[in-house]
Protein backbone atom coordinates (compact mmCIF):
# COMPACT_ATOMS: atom_id res chain seq x y z
CA UNK A 1 0.00 0.00 0.00
CA UNK A 2 1.57 3.52 -0.59
CA UNK A 3 2.21 6.16 1.75
CA UNK A 4 2.36 9.28 2.42
CA UNK A 5 4.76 10.72 5.23
CA UNK A 6 3.41 13.91 6.08
CA UNK A 7 5.90 14.78 8.76
CA UNK A 8 9.77 14.65 8.36
CA UNK A 9 12.35 17.21 9.01
CA UNK A 10 15.14 17.85 7.33
CA UNK A 11 18.09 20.42 9.00
CA UNK A 12 21.26 22.30 7.61
CA UNK A 13 24.19 21.67 9.94
CA UNK A 14 25.28 24.88 9.63
CA UNK A 15 23.96 27.83 9.02
CA UNK A 16 26.95 28.82 6.76
CA UNK A 17 25.26 26.70 4.12
CA UNK A 18 22.84 28.83 3.45
CA UNK A 19 25.32 31.47 2.31
CA UNK A 20 25.23 30.33 -1.05
CA UNK A 21 21.41 31.15 -1.46
CA UNK A 22 21.39 34.50 1.32
CA UNK A 23 21.53 38.17 -0.27
CA UNK A 24 24.93 39.62 0.28
CA UNK A 25 24.27 42.48 2.29
CA UNK A 26 22.99 39.85 5.00
CA UNK A 27 26.10 37.61 4.79
CA UNK A 28 27.98 39.59 7.61
CA UNK A 29 25.02 38.89 10.13
CA UNK A 30 25.88 35.39 9.89
CA UNK A 31 29.28 35.46 9.35
CA UNK A 32 30.35 38.26 11.92
CA UNK A 33 27.58 39.52 13.63
CA UNK A 34 26.57 36.13 15.53
CA UNK A 35 23.26 35.78 14.76
CA UNK A 36 23.37 31.81 15.64
CA UNK A 37 20.04 29.68 13.68
CA UNK A 38 19.89 28.61 17.82
CA UNK A 39 18.45 32.37 17.56
CA UNK A 40 15.23 30.76 15.79
CA UNK A 41 14.79 28.12 18.12
CA UNK A 42 13.22 30.42 20.94
CA UNK A 43 15.05 29.96 24.25
CA UNK A 44 14.09 26.64 24.82
CA UNK A 45 15.60 25.81 27.96
CA UNK A 46 16.08 21.65 28.29
CA UNK A 47 19.49 19.70 28.10
CA UNK A 48 17.48 17.05 26.24
CA UNK A 49 19.46 13.61 25.62
CA UNK A 50 19.47 14.01 22.21
CA UNK A 51 16.59 14.91 19.65
CA UNK A 52 17.65 12.14 16.67
CA UNK A 53 17.01 8.38 16.36
CA UNK A 54 19.98 6.48 16.95
CA UNK A 55 19.97 4.69 14.32
CA UNK A 56 19.35 7.29 11.46
CA UNK A 57 22.27 9.69 13.23
CA UNK A 58 26.23 10.02 11.71
CA UNK A 59 28.71 10.09 14.42
CA UNK A 60 28.51 13.36 15.30
CA UNK A 61 24.34 12.64 16.61
CA UNK A 62 23.69 14.33 13.39
CA UNK A 63 20.40 13.22 11.08
CA UNK A 64 17.85 14.41 8.48
CA UNK A 65 20.94 16.18 7.02
CA UNK A 66 21.59 14.41 3.67
CA UNK A 67 18.76 13.31 0.94
CA UNK A 68 20.92 9.95 0.82
CA UNK A 69 20.38 9.34 4.25
CA UNK A 70 16.88 10.04 4.27
CA UNK A 71 16.18 8.07 1.22
CA UNK A 72 17.61 4.85 2.65
CA UNK A 73 15.34 4.84 5.93
CA UNK A 74 12.48 6.33 4.73
CA UNK A 75 12.45 5.08 1.13
CA UNK A 76 14.01 2.52 1.09
CA UNK A 77 13.80 0.55 4.19
CA UNK A 78 10.66 2.11 5.40
CA UNK A 79 8.86 1.45 2.04
CA UNK A 80 7.30 5.20 1.83
CA UNK A 81 6.46 6.93 -1.44
CA UNK A 82 6.35 10.52 -0.72
CA UNK A 83 7.78 12.12 2.28
CA UNK A 84 6.71 16.02 2.78
CA UNK A 85 9.25 18.09 4.34
CA UNK A 86 8.75 20.41 7.62
CA UNK A 87 12.25 21.32 8.14
CA UNK A 88 13.55 22.70 11.36
CA UNK A 89 14.05 26.28 10.97
CA UNK A 90 11.37 27.95 11.94
CA UNK A 91 11.85 31.33 10.92
CA UNK A 92 8.46 32.85 11.65
CA UNK A 93 9.67 32.87 15.28
CA UNK A 94 11.65 35.64 14.79
CA UNK A 95 9.84 38.47 16.25
CA UNK A 96 12.16 41.42 14.68
CA UNK A 97 13.93 42.70 11.95
CA UNK A 98 11.76 40.91 9.58
CA UNK A 99 13.62 41.78 6.73
CA UNK A 100 16.94 39.70 7.52
CA UNK A 101 13.94 36.83 8.69
CA UNK A 102 12.51 37.05 5.31
CA UNK A 103 15.72 36.80 3.68
CA UNK A 104 16.77 34.10 5.19
CA UNK A 105 13.19 32.23 4.77
CA UNK A 106 14.11 32.91 1.28
CA UNK A 107 17.69 31.53 1.43
CA UNK A 108 16.12 28.33 3.35
CA UNK A 109 13.95 27.92 0.50
CA UNK A 110 16.30 27.73 -2.02
CA UNK A 111 18.09 25.78 0.01
CA UNK A 112 15.76 23.10 0.19
CA UNK A 113 14.87 22.86 -3.24
CA UNK A 114 18.29 22.47 -4.40
CA UNK A 115 19.54 19.96 -1.90
CA UNK A 116 16.29 18.19 -1.55
CA UNK A 117 13.44 18.24 -3.73
CA UNK A 118 15.61 18.53 -6.98
CA UNK A 119 17.42 15.48 -6.06
CA UNK A 120 14.82 13.47 -4.76
CA UNK A 121 11.18 13.47 -6.82
CA UNK A 122 9.48 11.67 -4.15
CA UNK A 123 9.95 14.27 -1.62
CA UNK A 124 7.52 17.69 -0.99
CA UNK A 125 8.77 20.39 0.34
CA UNK A 126 7.37 23.24 2.49
CA UNK A 127 7.73 27.73 1.44
CA UNK A 128 9.12 29.43 4.65
CA UNK A 129 8.02 32.15 5.46
CA UNK A 130 7.73 35.19 8.41
CA UNK A 131 4.22 35.31 9.05
CA UNK A 132 4.86 38.29 11.39
CA UNK A 133 5.27 40.15 7.39
CA UNK A 134 2.14 39.04 5.92
CA UNK A 135 2.84 40.98 3.06
CA UNK A 136 6.46 39.87 2.20
CA UNK A 137 5.15 36.01 3.10
CA UNK A 138 2.83 36.21 0.57
CA UNK A 139 5.25 37.22 -1.85
CA UNK A 140 7.61 34.65 -1.10
CA UNK A 141 4.90 31.92 -1.55
CA UNK A 142 4.14 33.08 -4.94
CA UNK A 143 7.88 32.86 -5.65
CA UNK A 144 8.95 29.45 -4.46
CA UNK A 145 5.32 27.95 -5.04
CA UNK A 146 6.88 27.78 -8.52
CA UNK A 147 8.64 24.11 -7.87
CA UNK A 148 6.39 21.51 -8.14
CA UNK A 149 7.58 20.02 -5.51
CA UNK A 150 6.36 22.98 -3.01
CA UNK A 151 2.75 21.42 -1.15
CA UNK A 152 2.37 23.94 1.63
CA UNK A 153 2.92 26.93 3.78
CA UNK A 154 4.73 26.20 7.06
CA UNK A 155 3.86 28.50 10.05
CA UNK A 156 4.92 27.24 13.30
CA UNK A 157 2.75 27.12 16.08
CA UNK A 158 3.49 28.99 19.05
CA UNK A 159 1.00 30.10 22.18
CA UNK A 160 0.65 33.50 22.20
CA UNK A 161 -0.10 34.07 18.03
CA UNK A 162 -3.29 33.37 16.77
CA UNK A 163 -3.35 32.64 13.16
CA UNK A 164 -6.91 32.71 13.18
CA UNK A 165 -6.22 36.88 12.90
CA UNK A 166 -7.34 38.47 9.62
CA UNK A 167 -3.77 40.03 9.95
CA UNK A 168 -2.49 36.33 8.19
CA UNK A 169 -4.85 36.08 5.89
CA UNK A 170 -2.71 36.88 3.14
CA UNK A 171 -0.88 34.27 3.67
CA UNK A 172 -3.73 32.08 3.34
CA UNK A 173 -4.84 34.42 0.04
CA UNK A 174 -1.51 33.08 -1.28
CA UNK A 175 -1.37 29.64 0.04
CA UNK A 176 -5.46 29.68 -1.93
CA UNK A 177 -4.13 31.00 -5.31
CA UNK A 178 -1.31 28.48 -5.18
CA UNK A 179 -3.10 25.48 -4.25
CA UNK A 180 -1.07 25.09 -1.36
CA UNK A 181 -2.46 23.63 2.26
CA UNK A 182 -1.33 25.89 5.10
CA UNK A 183 0.54 23.69 8.10
CA UNK A 184 0.91 24.01 11.41
CA UNK A 185 4.08 22.73 13.45
CA UNK A 186 5.17 23.36 17.15
CA UNK A 187 9.09 24.79 17.35
CA UNK A 188 11.36 25.07 20.62
CA UNK A 189 9.72 28.33 20.15
CA UNK A 190 5.82 27.12 21.65
CA UNK A 191 5.39 27.51 25.11
CA UNK A 192 2.91 25.85 26.95
CA UNK A 193 0.09 28.20 28.51
CA UNK A 194 2.25 28.48 31.80
CA UNK A 195 5.34 29.01 29.46
CA UNK A 196 8.34 26.66 29.56
CA UNK A 197 7.95 24.57 32.62
CA UNK A 198 10.87 23.30 34.66
CA UNK A 199 11.23 19.73 32.72
CA UNK A 200 11.41 18.64 29.36
CA UNK A 201 8.93 15.65 29.84
CA UNK A 202 6.13 18.24 31.23
CA UNK A 203 6.71 20.46 28.12
CA UNK A 204 6.87 17.55 25.24
CA UNK A 205 3.38 16.29 26.94
CA UNK A 206 1.84 19.92 26.93
CA UNK A 207 3.34 22.43 24.52
CA UNK A 208 2.05 20.66 21.18
CA UNK A 209 -1.01 19.95 22.13
CA UNK A 210 -1.92 23.19 23.47
CA UNK A 211 -0.66 24.95 21.19
CA UNK A 212 -2.55 23.02 17.98
CA UNK A 213 -5.66 23.43 20.39
CA UNK A 214 -5.40 27.21 20.50
CA UNK A 215 -4.17 27.71 16.99
CA UNK A 216 -7.43 25.87 16.20
CA UNK A 217 -9.85 27.44 18.12
CA UNK A 218 -8.39 30.50 16.88
CA UNK A 219 -8.87 29.41 12.92
CA UNK A 220 -12.59 28.19 14.26
CA UNK A 221 -14.08 31.19 15.74
CA UNK A 222 -12.00 34.05 13.67
CA UNK A 223 -14.20 32.37 10.66
CA UNK A 224 -11.07 31.42 9.43
CA UNK A 225 -11.51 27.75 8.51
CA UNK A 226 -15.22 29.36 6.36
CA UNK A 227 -13.78 32.00 4.83
CA UNK A 228 -10.93 29.61 3.24
CA UNK A 229 -12.89 27.03 2.81
CA UNK A 230 -11.19 25.47 -0.17
CA UNK A 231 -8.02 25.58 1.56
CA UNK A 232 -6.67 22.90 3.86
CA UNK A 233 -4.90 23.29 7.62
CA UNK A 234 -2.87 20.77 8.64
CA UNK A 235 -1.93 20.18 12.31
CA UNK A 236 1.24 18.32 12.71
CA UNK A 237 2.55 16.51 15.67
CA UNK A 238 0.01 17.50 18.09
CA UNK A 239 -1.30 14.04 19.62
CA UNK A 240 -4.97 12.91 18.21
CA UNK A 241 -6.86 12.01 21.46
CA UNK A 242 -7.41 15.44 22.55
CA UNK A 243 -8.94 16.16 19.20
CA UNK A 244 -12.95 14.76 20.12
CA UNK A 245 -13.36 16.46 23.18
CA UNK A 246 -12.40 19.76 21.26
CA UNK A 247 -14.74 19.83 19.10
CA UNK A 248 -17.29 19.03 21.20
CA UNK A 249 -16.13 22.40 23.27
CA UNK A 250 -16.06 23.80 20.01
CA UNK A 251 -19.70 23.04 19.15
CA UNK A 252 -20.70 23.66 22.92
CA UNK A 253 -19.22 27.04 22.69
CA UNK A 254 -20.20 28.01 19.11
CA UNK A 255 -23.85 27.27 20.49
CA UNK A 256 -23.42 29.31 23.41
CA UNK A 257 -21.68 32.34 22.17
CA UNK A 258 -22.99 32.53 18.58
CA UNK A 259 -24.07 36.42 18.82
CA UNK A 260 -20.32 37.33 19.89
CA UNK A 261 -19.04 35.61 16.61
CA UNK A 262 -22.02 35.83 14.17
CA UNK A 263 -19.05 35.62 11.28
CA UNK A 264 -19.35 31.30 12.51
CA UNK A 265 -22.20 29.88 10.32
CA UNK A 266 -21.33 26.18 10.84
CA UNK A 267 -20.61 24.13 13.88
CA UNK A 268 -16.71 23.87 14.03
CA UNK A 269 -17.14 20.29 13.88
CA UNK A 270 -18.26 20.77 10.35
CA UNK A 271 -15.54 22.98 9.54
CA UNK A 272 -12.81 21.32 11.07
CA UNK A 273 -13.95 17.53 9.39
CA UNK A 274 -14.36 19.89 6.59
CA UNK A 275 -10.88 21.65 6.13
CA UNK A 276 -8.60 20.75 8.86
CA UNK A 277 -6.16 17.46 8.67
CA UNK A 278 -4.31 16.18 11.49
CA UNK A 279 -1.21 14.07 11.65
CA UNK A 280 -0.71 10.65 13.27
CA UNK A 281 2.46 11.10 15.26
CA UNK A 282 3.02 10.60 18.42
CA UNK A 283 0.88 7.61 18.44
CA UNK A 284 2.50 6.13 21.16
CA UNK A 285 1.86 2.37 20.86
CA UNK A 286 -2.22 2.87 20.99
CA UNK A 287 -4.13 -0.10 20.30
CA UNK A 288 -6.92 -0.32 17.91
CA UNK A 289 -9.98 0.26 20.26
CA UNK A 290 -8.06 3.61 21.37
CA UNK A 291 -7.24 4.49 17.94
CA UNK A 292 -11.26 3.43 17.04
CA UNK A 293 -12.42 5.27 19.42
CA UNK A 294 -10.70 8.60 18.23
CA UNK A 295 -11.92 8.27 14.92
CA UNK A 296 -15.41 7.33 16.05
CA UNK A 297 -15.22 10.60 18.43
CA UNK A 298 -14.31 12.71 15.47
CA UNK A 299 -16.97 11.07 13.17
CA UNK A 300 -14.70 11.01 10.20
CA UNK A 301 -11.91 8.51 8.52
CA UNK A 302 -10.68 11.59 6.51
CA UNK A 303 -9.22 13.67 9.05
CA UNK A 304 -5.89 11.44 9.89
CA UNK A 305 -2.90 11.35 7.63
CA UNK A 306 0.47 9.07 8.54
CA UNK A 307 3.71 10.71 9.79
CA UNK A 308 6.46 9.96 10.93
CA UNK A 309 8.51 12.51 12.88
CA UNK A 310 12.09 11.58 11.20
CA UNK A 311 14.85 11.74 12.34
CA UNK A 312 13.29 12.31 15.56
CA UNK A 313 13.73 10.02 18.52
CA UNK A 314 10.03 9.35 18.77
CA UNK A 315 9.22 8.73 15.34
CA UNK A 316 7.00 6.31 13.97
CA UNK A 317 7.31 3.72 11.68
CA UNK A 318 5.17 3.30 8.35
CA UNK A 319 4.95 -0.19 8.69
CA UNK A 320 4.40 -0.70 12.74
CA UNK A 321 2.78 2.85 13.95
CA UNK A 322 -0.83 2.25 13.02
CA UNK A 323 -2.49 -0.42 15.34
CA UNK A 324 -3.25 -3.42 14.17
CA UNK A 325 -6.09 -4.94 12.78
CA UNK A 326 -7.63 -1.57 11.27
CA UNK A 327 -10.50 -1.18 8.60
CA UNK A 328 -8.58 -2.00 5.13
CA UNK A 329 -10.31 1.28 4.17
CA UNK A 330 -9.26 3.12 6.70
CA UNK A 331 -5.73 2.31 6.98
CA UNK A 332 -5.55 3.35 3.60
CA UNK A 333 -6.95 6.52 4.04
CA UNK A 334 -4.14 7.31 6.57
CA UNK A 335 -1.51 5.94 4.98
CA UNK A 336 -2.35 7.87 1.86
CA UNK A 337 -5.75 9.00 0.60
CA UNK A 338 -6.23 11.81 3.63
CA UNK A 339 -3.05 13.34 2.29
CA UNK A 340 -3.87 13.04 -1.19
CA UNK A 341 -6.93 15.31 0.04
CA UNK A 342 -5.21 17.57 1.84
CA UNK A 343 -2.78 18.54 -0.26
CA UNK A 344 -4.12 19.53 -3.51
CA UNK A 345 -0.54 19.48 -5.26
CA UNK A 346 -0.40 15.86 -4.67
CA UNK A 347 -2.24 14.12 -7.14
CA UNK A 348 0.00 11.48 -9.13
CA UNK A 349 -0.62 7.76 -7.98
CA UNK A 350 1.57 7.03 -5.58
CA UNK A 351 3.13 3.86 -4.88
CA UNK B 1 -56.05 21.98 18.67
CA UNK B 2 -56.96 25.17 19.39
CA UNK B 3 -56.40 26.72 22.69
CA UNK B 4 -57.05 30.29 24.14
CA UNK B 5 -53.76 32.06 25.49
CA UNK B 6 -55.71 35.02 26.51
CA UNK B 7 -57.04 38.15 25.46
CA UNK B 8 -55.51 39.93 22.85
CA UNK B 9 -54.92 43.27 24.63
CA UNK B 10 -53.53 40.98 27.75
CA UNK B 11 -50.64 40.47 25.17
CA UNK B 12 -49.05 44.00 24.50
CA UNK B 13 -45.99 44.13 22.06
CA UNK B 14 -42.70 42.66 23.66
CA UNK B 15 -44.75 40.63 26.37
CA UNK B 16 -44.46 36.76 26.65
CA UNK B 17 -46.80 34.24 28.23
CA UNK B 18 -46.01 30.73 29.03
CA UNK B 19 -49.29 28.23 28.40
CA UNK B 20 -50.04 24.72 28.91
CA UNK B 21 -51.30 22.95 26.40
CA UNK B 22 -51.46 19.41 24.73
CA UNK B 23 -49.52 18.02 28.18
CA UNK B 24 -45.92 20.44 27.31
CA UNK B 25 -45.85 24.21 27.75
CA UNK B 26 -45.74 26.83 24.77
CA UNK B 27 -44.23 29.90 24.72
CA UNK B 28 -46.39 32.50 23.43
CA UNK B 29 -44.84 36.07 22.34
CA UNK B 30 -46.03 39.13 20.52
CA UNK B 31 -42.94 40.64 19.55
CA UNK B 32 -42.67 44.62 19.17
CA UNK B 33 -43.97 44.59 15.45
CA UNK B 34 -46.80 43.21 16.62
CA UNK B 35 -46.69 39.64 15.22
CA UNK B 36 -47.77 36.52 17.07
CA UNK B 37 -44.96 33.77 17.92
CA UNK B 38 -45.32 30.05 19.32
CA UNK B 39 -42.34 27.68 20.02
CA UNK B 40 -42.57 24.38 22.78
CA UNK B 41 -41.55 25.82 25.69
CA UNK B 42 -38.52 23.66 26.45
CA UNK B 43 -35.23 23.98 25.47
CA UNK B 44 -34.46 20.57 23.49
CA UNK B 45 -30.59 21.06 24.90
CA UNK B 46 -31.31 20.20 28.26
CA UNK B 47 -34.86 20.81 29.20
CA UNK B 48 -34.99 24.70 30.50
CA UNK B 49 -37.80 26.63 30.03
CA UNK B 50 -37.24 29.19 27.11
CA UNK B 51 -39.74 31.50 28.67
CA UNK B 52 -37.18 32.45 31.22
CA UNK B 53 -34.71 33.52 28.51
CA UNK B 54 -34.83 36.43 26.81
CA UNK B 55 -36.63 37.89 23.57
CA UNK B 56 -33.93 39.59 21.48
CA UNK B 57 -33.29 40.65 17.38
CA UNK B 58 -31.14 37.65 15.46
CA UNK B 59 -27.83 39.39 14.53
CA UNK B 60 -25.84 38.20 11.60
CA UNK B 61 -23.10 38.71 10.16
CA UNK B 62 -20.92 38.57 6.80
CA UNK B 63 -17.32 39.64 7.95
CA UNK B 64 -15.34 38.85 11.05
CA UNK B 65 -15.98 42.35 12.93
CA UNK B 66 -19.07 43.19 11.47
CA UNK B 67 -22.25 42.74 13.46
CA UNK B 68 -25.97 43.28 11.83
CA UNK B 69 -29.01 43.55 13.79
CA UNK B 70 -32.23 41.92 11.83
CA UNK B 71 -35.54 42.18 11.93
CA UNK B 72 -35.95 38.29 12.68
CA UNK B 73 -36.61 37.38 16.21
CA UNK B 74 -34.59 34.84 18.96
CA UNK B 75 -35.50 33.52 22.27
CA UNK B 76 -32.22 33.10 24.17
CA UNK B 77 -32.65 29.90 26.82
CA UNK B 78 -32.19 31.31 30.04
CA UNK B 79 -29.24 28.04 30.83
CA UNK B 80 -26.73 27.90 28.27
CA UNK B 81 -27.91 30.86 25.95
CA UNK B 82 -28.95 28.99 23.07
CA UNK B 83 -31.00 31.21 20.03
CA UNK B 84 -33.53 29.57 18.87
CA UNK B 85 -35.74 31.86 15.63
CA UNK B 86 -39.00 32.29 17.04
CA UNK B 87 -40.23 32.38 13.25
CA UNK B 88 -39.02 28.64 12.23
CA UNK B 89 -37.72 27.18 15.73
CA UNK B 90 -33.83 27.10 13.99
CA UNK B 91 -30.94 27.31 16.45
CA UNK B 92 -28.87 29.53 13.79
CA UNK B 93 -25.68 27.67 14.18
CA UNK B 94 -26.85 24.49 14.52
CA UNK B 95 -29.86 22.81 12.73
CA UNK B 96 -29.67 19.48 14.63
CA UNK B 97 -31.38 21.65 17.55
CA UNK B 98 -34.62 22.89 16.97
CA UNK B 99 -37.75 23.91 18.88
CA UNK B 100 -41.49 23.37 17.06
CA UNK B 101 -42.89 26.27 16.38
CA UNK B 102 -47.04 26.36 16.43
CA UNK B 103 -49.88 28.56 14.55
CA UNK B 104 -50.81 31.83 16.63
CA UNK B 105 -53.16 34.27 16.02
CA UNK B 106 -55.37 37.18 17.19
CA UNK B 107 -58.87 35.81 16.43
CA UNK B 108 -62.06 37.65 17.61
CA UNK B 109 -60.21 39.24 19.77
CA UNK B 110 -58.21 36.72 21.69
CA UNK B 111 -54.65 35.06 21.53
CA UNK B 112 -55.67 31.40 20.09
CA UNK B 113 -52.84 28.76 20.14
CA UNK B 114 -53.35 25.72 17.46
CA UNK B 115 -51.54 22.57 18.91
Amino acid sequence: MPVIDTDVHEELTDLEELLPYLEPQWHSYVTDYGFHKLAIRGGMPYALTGGNRLDWSDEDGRAGTTVAALRRHLFDQEGESLAVLNGFFYVSVLSGQFEFASALASAYNDWQVEHWLDPEPRLRGSVHVVANDPAAAAREIDRVAAHPQIVQVFLPTVADRQYGDPFYDPIYEAALRNDLAVTFHHGPATRTLVGFPRYFAEWHTLAPPLAAMSQLTSLVFNGTLEKYEALRFVLLECSIGWLPWAMGRLDENCREYRVEVPWVKRLPSESIRANVRVSTQPLAGMTRQEFMSVVEGVESEEIFMFSSDYPHYDADDASTALPKGLPDGLRERVLYRNALDAYPRITEPVG
Amino acid sequence: VKVVVCRSRELAPGASRSVAAGGGRVLVHRAEDGVLHAVNDRCPHNGARLSGGRIERLITSDAIGEYVLTARWIVRCPWHRYEFELENGRCPVDPRKRVRVYRVADEDGMVVLER
